[in-house]
């Protein structure tokens, strides 16, 4: 069976299972619905996923959709047969093709269903016109030996067939097309039909010219070439439009190209050579038929009116151009090989011809040309766009090739460095850089090229002004060197020195509080200690031995006035107090135990005695197992020494708990009392006048050590203090 | 040494000019012969070394060395001196410490004059015959006149 080449092969004819599941008999099947959706889509010869109606259960079933190989293979078997018989079988034959294909055409239709069938039926139409006509013609020529006149019957029937077609074919036009105008192929086409219809002005309907007013017959004869060049303009169009290059659509414009070649060879062997017409031009019409049910048959029909939406409609390809030259050069040639042969001519069919072809192409150049300006504006436009930002970008953008040369600085080097943009160009980078950073912003760059990697990568260096301090830049490195568009680094820097001293500023300042923090905290605590010891040494000291001069003086005094005695044991008693007193405020000023042995004596120590000398129970609950450094010891204990206070003070507790305890690195103090509480919100003014002094003196000192302090409390149902302060105290 | 002595023979180290005297004459008074008078702990260690002593009345916080130390040094020198702890500071770890060291009593000052006297009296009588548990006596005798300080509040 004779294939034709533009064919796919036989095995990419979808594989497909049946519906109990068993693989059917094509080779590469086996796998389950993955690998049935691909040879599927194969076939079509597209990679997009297949269209709803293929998708659908009604596809054809592996017998149809193989039925136009069989069809092809007989259709083109019985031309054969055709050409070999003798007789009135031959005509018969030539009949049975035409009715099969119209049989062919109609059963197509109806097992691959195509959306729309409408142009599909169109075609059918036409086609059984023509297959009618044909049968009526060979009819009246074997059957009944008679000549049919002309025009005829039979002639209607062609004629009607003719529209018929040129409407499937619109209609499939329309659908391939899509919402897209395409004024480009339209002209195209134009130019194809200008140049099939002055050939054939010249070479068929010439003929008839004598005639052509005056003869029915001559007249329906220059019909039928008319026709066929609206149908070749059309048939132009269609395979200039954009849409699916499927098989079915090969067998439909090899059809249409084979009914027309043969309508216009007929009409010019008729005239000139007559018998040898009927068999050549049969042939043609023959493949016509049977390559248009093939078209149907085939499955892939039902992409045929299916829009390509990614294919540019209007592309001059080069093959376009080329058919383009051949076709508007035939009208030239045509007559010279005429003139070769020695045959009639008329030059002024060829002139009207070409100057119409001419215009067509003109008209074609000059739509060229619009959209060429068109699009140069649309990128002339983008350009200026993008190069207006990055000139006006407050950054600093620059290349560098592969040398670490600039082969371009924005101007706002001119306003950010002092330097004149064109001076720039073709001057290695590292002129720019200042000496210290050189070397690592030199590394930096040829690591960004060696490594290609395109990511961007942020980079900080001083860079040297005209005239001034260097300033520092963070440098972002873009390496685009395989970028055609740039083929460089590209350097997009930002001036940062205001920010970079405006963090150093900060973290000096921050390091300055820090200093000057520890400062006080270690002033406070010695003038503390300072205190303690002047009041050990003076008041203590000095009540104390009055006492025992008062005790000696009182034993002496013995009995001599009883109220006198009594008074000075009330002053003596009173004095103890006093002494009592300044033993506990030195307590308080200097811990003795705290700073001795640490937080947990101290406390302990500061519990029993607040315990003893207050109304309170006071838990104490200690979980650190080691110490911290003193700093955070000293704050702590200073903090439970204040809030105790407090609580005796404001609070009317009667029970507190203080748990002090490891969480994450930090010391907590968890200081809970049972007592009245206070609304938060009046501490802060308050605070001003003293009021909550101790509260704000106590975050102070917490946040000093580097560490946080919540107060939960409302009214009636006391307080919680929480100080959180990491381990490692500050810095 | 014996602990019938008649008259017991004391240091006195506090390094507050008017204390000390005050507490030498009280002392004198009843019945003791203050055989030393030192300002700091070092001048009381010198005289321990130079002179018999009974009894050691000796303040905690003092330039150079303090109450405690100079007692451990005391000690070493004659180990049956008895002393007495009189400090301002009202520190359990301290008492504690001089319990440890050996001490009689740990007064705290702004306590009666009356309860220096009588400390001193219990070391006195019970001073040789308890040496060897004087550090449990000392710490038991401390606690209950502890008790009896009145604390100012």
């Amino acid at each position: 069976v004779e294939r034709p080449v533009s064919l796919k092969p036989r095995n990419s004819i979808p594989p497909r299972r049946t519906a109990d599941g068993a693989p059917n008999d094509a080779p590469s099947a086996g796998g389950g619905i993955a690998t049935i959706a691909r040879p599927e889509l194969a076939a079509l010869g597209t990679s997009e996923p297949p269209p709803r109606s293929l998708r659908a259960g009604h596809a054809p079933t592996t017998g149809h959709r193989r039925a136009w190989i069989a069809y092809l293979a007989c259709g083109l078997a019985l031309i054969g047969v055709h050409y070999l018989a003798k007789g009135s079988l031959q005509p018969l034959i030539y009949v049975f093709i035409g009715a099969s294909s119209v049989v062919g055409i109609v059963l197509g239709i109806r097992w691959n269903r195509p959306s729309p069938a409408l142009p599909w039926w169109f075609l059918a139409g036409a086609q059984t016109c023509f297959v009618v006509a044909d049968g009526m013609w060979n009819y009246f020529q074997y059957v009944r030996h008679v000549e049919l006149p002309s025009p005829s019957f039979a002639d209607a029937l062609y004629l009607v067939g003719y529209p018929l077609l040129f409407i499937g074919l619109s209609l499939m036009l329309l659908g391939r097309r899509g919402g897209s105008r395409d004024r480009g192929s339209m002209i195209d086409a134009v130019i194809v039909g200008a140049s099939v219809a002055t050939i054939t002005l010249m070479l068929v309907i010439n003929r008839y010219e004598a005639t052509l007013w005056h003869s029915p017959a001559a007249a329906v004869g220059a019909l039928y070439p008319l026709m066929d060049i609206f149908i070749v303009a059309l048939m132009a169009r269609l395979l200039f439009a954009p849409g699916r290059r499927s098989a079915s659509f090969g067998f439909l414009s090899a059809s249409v190209w084979c009914l027309v070649v043969s309508d216009l060879g007929y009409a010019v062997l008729l005239n000139n050579a007559g018998s040898l017409a009927g068999s050549l031009t049969s042939l043609g019409w023959l493949l016509s038929y049977v390559f248009l049910a093939t078209a149907v048959l085939h499955p892939a029909m039902r992409l045929a009116t299916e829009r390509e939406g990614h294919r540019r409609a209007d592309r001059l390809t080069t093959g376009r151009l080329i058919a383009l030259a051949a076709v508007a050069l035939a009208p030239l040639v045509t007559p010279t090989i005429q003139h070769a042969v020695g045959g009639h001519q008329d030059l002024s069919e060829v002139m009207i011809g070409s100057a119409a072809v001419f215009v067509l192409v003109l008209l074609r150049m000059v739509l060229l040309l619009r959209e060429l300006q068109r699009a140069a504006s649309t990128i002339e436009a983008q350009a200026a766009r993008f190069r207006s930002i990055v000139q006006n970008s407050s950054d600093l953008i620059g290349v560098l090739d592969r040398d670490l040369v600039l082969t371009y600085v924005s101007p706002a080097i001119e306003h950010i460095l002092g330097y004149e943009t064109e001076r720039l160009l073709a001057v290695p980078i590292e002129q720019l850089v200042h000496e210290d950073d050189r070397s690592a912003a030199l590394m930096d760059l040829r690591t960004c090229i060696a490594t290609g990697r395109s990511a961007p990568s942020a980079h900080q260096y001083r860079l040297l002004p005209r005239r001034g301090k260097p300033r520092w830049f963070e440098v972002v490195v873009t390496n685009l060197l395989d970028d055609p568009a740039v083929g460089g680094l590209v350097l997009n820097s930002r001036d940062i020195t205001e920010r970079r001293r405006a963090e150093t500023m900060t973290r000096k300042l921050e390091e300055v509080r820090g200093t000057l923090l520890e400062r006080t905290m270690k002033a406070e605590e010695q003038e503390r200690t300072r205190l303690a010891a002047e009041i050990h040494d003076g008041p203590v000291q000095r009540l104390t031995a009055l006492d025992i001069r008062m005790e000696n003086a009182l034993e002496r005094l013995d009995a001599a006035d009883p109220d006198a005695i009594e008074q000075l044991r009330r002053v003596q008693v009173k004095m103890r107090d006093t002494v009592g007193d300044l033993r506990h405020l030195m307590f308080e000023l200097h811990p003795p135990a705290l700073r001795e042995r640490g937080l947990e004596a101290g406390l302990i120590d500061y519990v029993h005695q607040m315990n003893a000398k207050s109304a309170l129970r006071i838990r104490l609950d200690y979980r650190l197992t080691t110490r911290t450094s003193s700093d955070v010891e000293t704050t702590m204990y200073r903090v439970v020494q204040e809030a105790l206070a407090n609580v005796i003070k404001h609070a009317g507790a009667t029970a507190v708990s203080i748990d002090v305890y490891d969480e994450d690195g930090c010391v907590v103090l968890d200081l809970l009392d049972d007592g009245i509480g206070f609304d938060m919100d009046g501490v802060r003014p308050n605070a001003v006048t003293g009021e909550h002094y101790g509260l704000i003196a106590m975050r102070e000192r917490v946040e000093m050590a580097g560490g946080q302090m919540k107060v939960q409390t409302s009214p009636a149902h006391g307080t919680r203090l929480l100080a959180r302060i990491p381990r490692e105290a500050r810095r | 040494m014996t602990p019938t002595v008649a008259r017991p023979r004391i240091l006195i180290a506090e390094d507050e000019d008017e204390l000390r005297q005050a507490l030498a004459d009280m002392l004198t008074t009843h019945g003791y012969r203050v055989v030393g008078l030192a300002s700091d702990g070092a001048e009381a260690v010198g005289i321990a070394q130079g002179t018999t002593i009974d009894l050691a009345l000796l303040d905690y916080r003092m330039p150079g060395i303090d109450g405690l130390t100079a007692a451990e040094l005391i000690r070493a020198i004659s180990p049956n001196v008895q002393f007495v702890m009189f400090t301002a500071y009202d520190d359990q770890a301290l008492s504690l410490d001089a319990a440890r060291a050996g001490a009689f009593a740990f007064l705290v000052k702004g306590c009666p004059p009356s309860l220096i006297l009588q400390a001193l009296d219990a070391a006195m009588a019970k001073g040789y015959e308890l040496e060897r548990a004087a550090g449990r006596q000392a710490s038991s005798i401390r606690r209950s006149d502890a008790e009896s300080i009145p604390h100012a509040s």
